[in-house]
């Protein structure tokens, strides 16, 4: 349990912050959040249409964080190979020798993630929950830092599987960026001018050891017994819903509290209050609640909003 | 999901019973449970009941429906039907269950009700079920043997009309039934005769008419069921049972009519031959004869020189002069129920427990009470005159009117046995009614301050209406102005003044004479004896602390109900010159010398008392098939009587296991006086709902504000206590004064989010200690003791509920 924040944490977290935000412009809530699924040690699932800077923000995270990253464009013939990776024979040597996938990064950015078939889905599975991939019996960890961030597009249906339950609960948020308002767009379009796309400047600022400490950090943070309580009560909300057929797993209710932590130590404290569990409580439920219903926010509101916080222990 | 995979291929709606089959149903129930409703006590129990037996066979029906099971497989299957009439007689039993609790609560019925209904339940759940196995032709034949037997054994037109029904239905599906089968043998190649299972039916119906025929022209059907061996009857005879509906052992006069207003056979050989009994033989028949001892010539006598004039004229041993507290004890008789004839003094139809005074006592040497034999004693009778209520002649007595009487009771007396001039009343009698009797002077008050007839006694069969007041206990007990010489104590009467109360003492002596000025009155004398002093200190002890008035007639009585014990053959030796002081040493007696002794100590205490004798007809004796109480010699009864405005006299029941007078009020009569005591109460203080109006605009005005500044005090004295209890006082505080300005914080979301509205620097401080101190697990320190004092302060002054206020206009809750 950590008693202060330190100091050099916090200044590693504003440089973060203040990169991705030169990449996403006007998008600072989303950038908090994909900062907290960061340092939570979460999976990203970003649904949102296209040309909104899902890509953008996932690439300026890896450049910011200086890790190995990793793309893949999903497509329906992809392979489940082509992620994990595989044994090649290799006619000098004599011998089977392994070619790492993209799942041996640091940031892996599975683009369109819903057009792969669900066998090739499934290939993140192990990489997800355990960080750590099994080829030919042969079982090899990947980087501590391993974090996936998966884009796909809510409109396009034709060619798409939607992503099962299963891969689901193993992200952390599912975020939607949505539209930047009009003096964003037109902050945006300033600073194009005149420079080419890729060109922007965005400075790796931390290591993956600094990335880390700071993942150990959040994970120390404290939350008392009236705070757990509460998201357990929220999870059986959620497990009784109409609407909802899957409620919160223990293994999402996990990541919740963690997020929740991570959520309290961007905000300087080093333990947990229930406006932190609040405050994620929209990515972290967009994933149980159907994909199909449109209005998912009111739902989760309408669960948020049947339960009181709690005042004292 | 899982439940249509479950559904059978065939409609459940299969199982359903033919609407003619649940017609037939319904109209049985409805004959049988109008039957019932003549002699049921209870009607709400009665209805409840019957839906009750209705709607199980169809909570079983709609189980099988929701089990799954194929309707085809259900309906074919013999071993259905075989459970179902299993079920159906489990089912049959149930009444006789239910009678257990029933009775325990004195709802119960009669064997032969229960019988029928059990036969009514066998028949419905046939009827429920009928589709099962062919059991629509058994519904049929119970069904229609309960409609004729019904039908048989009552007048009732209802019942006829459902009963007419129930025959034009069962002609329709009985033709029904047969024409299907006819249909159905004529496809049937094999065989050629018509079918004979609907002419059986018929057949069966028509034997069952007959049975019910012959059993209706054999005589009344209560001496028919009531035959010894085969039904119990109500008393009388070696099986007995008190819900039965008649019974042999009831006597010519019971049997002869439904209420006191028949008077049929009453007037049979046998009961004109009887004897007529006067009060002194019912008094002797009580408690047997009184000890006649010589008298000494020195014995004290409590009266006066008047009063012991008169004592001298009644020593005779006519009837019903004196009462003599030693008397022999009572020796068990050997009573023979067989064939028993009732004694009936006279029938009383109305609310019992009651009181009929008949007889009253004043003067007592200490051995003798006897009566007042020239002008009335005060407490003072009104006249007596006539008044026309709904075109019939009422005897009133014109006494002044009282405010702690408020209910009033009717009866109807019917005098059988009993010789007597006085009218059989209650006590508080207020009007009476005979029959075409209008006389203006054939009623007077007697000596004894009672009603009687002028005449030798009022003749038998003589049907009495009498009207009575009832006292409201809860004026009598919170006013002291029924007291002597009373005194402003009570918190209210300090407030009076205040709320407008009247306190004119001409008034109140007028309606409550001071008694202290009627000391001779032999309304308070007690014999001059060594008891005396005793009875002293006795009615001191007794009273204790109660205030002057009613409440120390209670207390009096209340103990003498508490510390002694009621026994009829604890009688005081024949040598015994006191038989008070006897009581009071040994704790226990008959009810007289409860009487008596409770008469001498509310006179020792200052009220006015008599002794006052009659019948108490209990909850016993009341018959409710007659929805009348016989009354018979075992009903008399002595209880003391006291008055306290000089008018009306108030009976008071000191023995116990005797109900207390006026004790058991209907519902509504609770509520009348209830309210009765609640207007006289705002009546006399016409300030008070005014000054209660305006404080309820008030407080409803500003209330929220109210409990804000009450909960601020409360915070201002936690301040006190350890930083952690100071933030959740705080927080407290301010969800208050938001509730308060009506910007009420919704329980969903957290303080932090609320207050920043109003000021987000100021907040935050505070919820940031706040939130330290309750989220983690980071120790109060001196430094954060300080500073938590100070953020506590600094919210607390911020966030006034004005400025709530302002906020919340510009911000509408949106909760």
């Amino acid at each position: 349990m950590i008693q202060e924040l330190c100091e050099n944490d916090q200044q590693l977290l504003a440089s973060i912050r203040n990169q991705l935000n030169r990449s996403l412009v006007g998008k600072s809530d989303t950038v908090e959040m994909v900062i907290a699924c960061l340092i939570s040690r979460g999976h990203l699932l970003f649904d949102d249409l296209p040309g909104l800077g899902k890509t953008t923000l996932a690439k300026a995270l890896s450049r910011t964080i200086g890790g190995n990253f990793a793309r893949v464009q999903c497509t329906p013939d992809l392979l489940p190979s082509d992620i994990s990776g595989f044994n090649i024979f290799d006619q000098k040597n004599h011998q089977f020798e392994f070619r790492k996938g993209p799942v041996f990064s640091d940031l892996l950015l599975t683009d369109e993630i819903n057009r792969a078939t669900p066998r090739t889905q499934s290939a993140l599975f192990e990489a997800m929950a355990e960080r750590q991939v099994t080829i030919d019996g042969v079982t090899m960890p990947l980087s501590p830092s391993f974090m996936v961030i998966a884009t796909q597009n809510p409109v396009e249906s034709h060619g798409a599987y939607p992503l099962p339950e299963a891969q689901l609960d193993r992200f952390a948020m599912k975020l939607s960026i949505g539209y930047p308002n009009a003096d964003d767009e037109v902050s945006m379009l300033g600073q194009f001018v005149g420079d080419e796309f890729e060109s922007r400047d965005i400075q790796t600022v931390i290591t993956l050891e600094q990335l880390a400490n700071i993942q150990s950090q959040v994970a120390k943070v404290e939350v008392c017994e009236s705070v757990r309580r509460y998201l357990v009560e929220i999870a059986k909300v959620t497990r009784e819903h109409d609407t909802i057929e899957l409620g919160l797993s223990p293994r999402g209710l996990i990541t919740w509290q963690r997020v929740a932590q991570a959520w309290a130590y961007l905000q300087g404290r080093t333990f947990v209050v229930p406006e932190d569990v609040q405050a994620v409580a929209v990515p972290i439920l967009k994933l149980r609640v159907p994909a199909s219903f449109e209005n998912a926010e009111v739902v989760i509101q309408e669960i948020m909003q049947s339960l009181p916080v709690p005042n004292e222990d | 999901m899982n439940r249509s995979a479950r559904q059978p291929a065939i409609s459940q709606s299969t199982f359903l019973p033919p609407g003619e089959m649940i017609v037939l149903g319904v109209l049985a129930t409805l004959v049988v449970t109008t039957f019932r409703s003549e002699f049921h006590r209870s009607l709400v129990v009665l209805r409840l009941e019957t839906l009750a037996y209705m709607v199980i066979p169809l909570v079983a029906m709609g189980f099988i429906m929701r089990s799954g099971q194929e309707t085809t497989q259900i309906l074919a299957c013999r071993k259905w039907s075989k459970r179902l009439q299993t079920a159906a007689l489990a089912f049959a039993f149930l009444p006789m269950v239910s009678q257990i609790f029933l009775r325990q609560h004195g709802i119960g019925d009669s064997i032969e009700i229960v019988t029928l209904v059990m036969i009514l339940n066998a028949c419905w759940f046939l009827v429920i079920f009928s589709r099962f196995g062919n059991l629509d032709r058994g519904a049929f034949v119970t069904g229609s043997a309960l409609v004729l037997f019904v039908s048989f054994m009552t007048q009732n037109w209802t019942i006829g009309i459902f009963a007419f029904m129930f025959g034009l239905v069962s002609l329709w599906w009985l033709l029904g039934n047969y024409w299907s089968r006819v249909q159905v043998k004529a496809i049937d190649v094999e065989s050629n005769s018509l079918p004979m299972r609907g002419a059986t039916v018929l057949g069966t119906v028509v034997v069952i008419a007959g049975i019910g025929l012959l059993a209706a022209s054999l005589g009344p059907i209560r001496q028919s069921l009531a035959m010894k061996g085969f039904m119990p009857s109500s008393g009388g005879d070696s099986w007995a049972d008190s819900y039965a509906r008649s019974g042999i052992g009831d006597g010519a006069m019971l049997t002869a009519g439904k209420n006191a207003t028949t008077s049929g056979p009453v007037e049979s050989d046998d009961f004109i031959e009887d004897d007529k009994t006067s009060m002194y033989d019912i008094m002797s028949d009580k408690y047997e004869g009184p000890i006649k001892k010589k008298k000494r010539q020195n014995r004290a006598v409590a009266i006066t020189a008047k009063a012991k004039h008169m004592h001298s004229v009644v020593q005779s041993e006519q009837k019903g002069k004196s009462f003599r507290t030693l008397r022999h004890p009572k020796e068990p008789k050997d009573l023979e129920l067989e064939n028993k004839i009732t004694d009936a003094l006279i029938f009383v139809e109305g609310q019992v427990p009651v009181r009929i005074t008949m007889d009253c006592f004043y003067h007592f040497d200490g051995l003798d009470w006897t009566k007042h034999e020239h002008s009335p004693i005060p407490p003072q009778n009104g006249p007596i005159a006539i008044e026309s209520h709904l075109g019939k002649p009422w005897y009133v007595i014109k006494n002044p009117k009282r405010e702690f009487l408020t209910n009033y009771r009717t009866h109807q007396v019917k005098i059988m046995r009993l010789e007597d001039e006085v009218i059989p009343a209650p006590p508080l009698f207020k009007s009476w009614h005979i029959h075409r009797v209008q006389h203006e002077n054939l009623f007077e008050w007697d000596t004894q301050g009672l009603v009687r007839m002028q005449g030798e006694f009022i003749p038998p069969h003589t049907l009495i209406d009498v009207v009575s007041q009832a006292p409201n206990y809860h004026l009598l007990r919170s006013s002291n102005k029924f007291a002597r010489n009373a005194k402003s104590s009570s918190w209210w009467n300090r407030i009076d003044p205040w709320l407008g109360v009247k306190t004119n003492s001409k008034v109140n002596a007028n309606v409550f004479p001071p008694m202290a000025t009627d000391a001779n009155s032999p309304l308070i004398q007690i014999p001059e004896n060594s008891t005396k002093q005793r009875l002293l200190s006795v009615a001191n002890g007794m009273i204790g602390d109660a205030p002057e008035g009613w409440q120390q007639v209670e207390a009096i009585i209340n103990r003498l109900r508490g510390d002694f014990i009621l026994d009829p053959t604890a009688v005081p030796p024949t040598d015994c010159e006191n038989p008070v002081a006897w009581f009071l040493d040994n704790g226990r007696g008959p009810a007289y010398l409860f009487a008596t002794t409770a008469t001498q100590l509310l006179r020792t205490a200052g009220y006015r008392t008599r002794l006052a004798s009659g019948f108490l007809a209990t909850k016993e004796d009341y018959d409710r098939v007659a929805n009348q109480s016989a009354i018979t010699a075992k009903n008399f009864h002595m209880w003391p009587e006291l008055t306290l405005d000089g008018w009306h006299w108030l009976p008071v029941e000191p023995t116990p296991g005797y109900p207390l007078p006026f004790n058991t009020q209907t519902l509504s009569q609770r509520i009348y006086a209830a309210l009765c005591w609640f207007g006289n109460f705002i009546l006399k203080r016409p300030l008070l709902p005014i000054a209660f109006c305006a404080l309820s605009f008030f407080i409803a005005y500003f209330w929220r504000q109210w409990l804000a500044t009450a909960g601020w005090f409360a915070w201002c004295i936690s301040l006190t206590v350890l930083p952690r209890q100071r933030l959740k006082r705080t927080r407290q505080l301010l969800d208050l004064r938001f509730w308060a300005a009506k910007f009420s914080r919704p329980d969903f979301v957290p303080p932090s989010d609320w207050y920043s509205q109003v000021d987000s620097d100021i907040a935050g401080k505070f919820i940031r200690l706040w939130q330290l101190n309750h989220f983690s697990s980071a120790k109060d320190t001196p430094l954060v003791g300080v500073e938590t004092y100070q953020a506590c302060c600094d919210v607390v002054r911020e966030f006034s509920i004005n400025r709530i206020k302002n906020v919340a206009t510009l911000k509408p809750n949106e909760s």
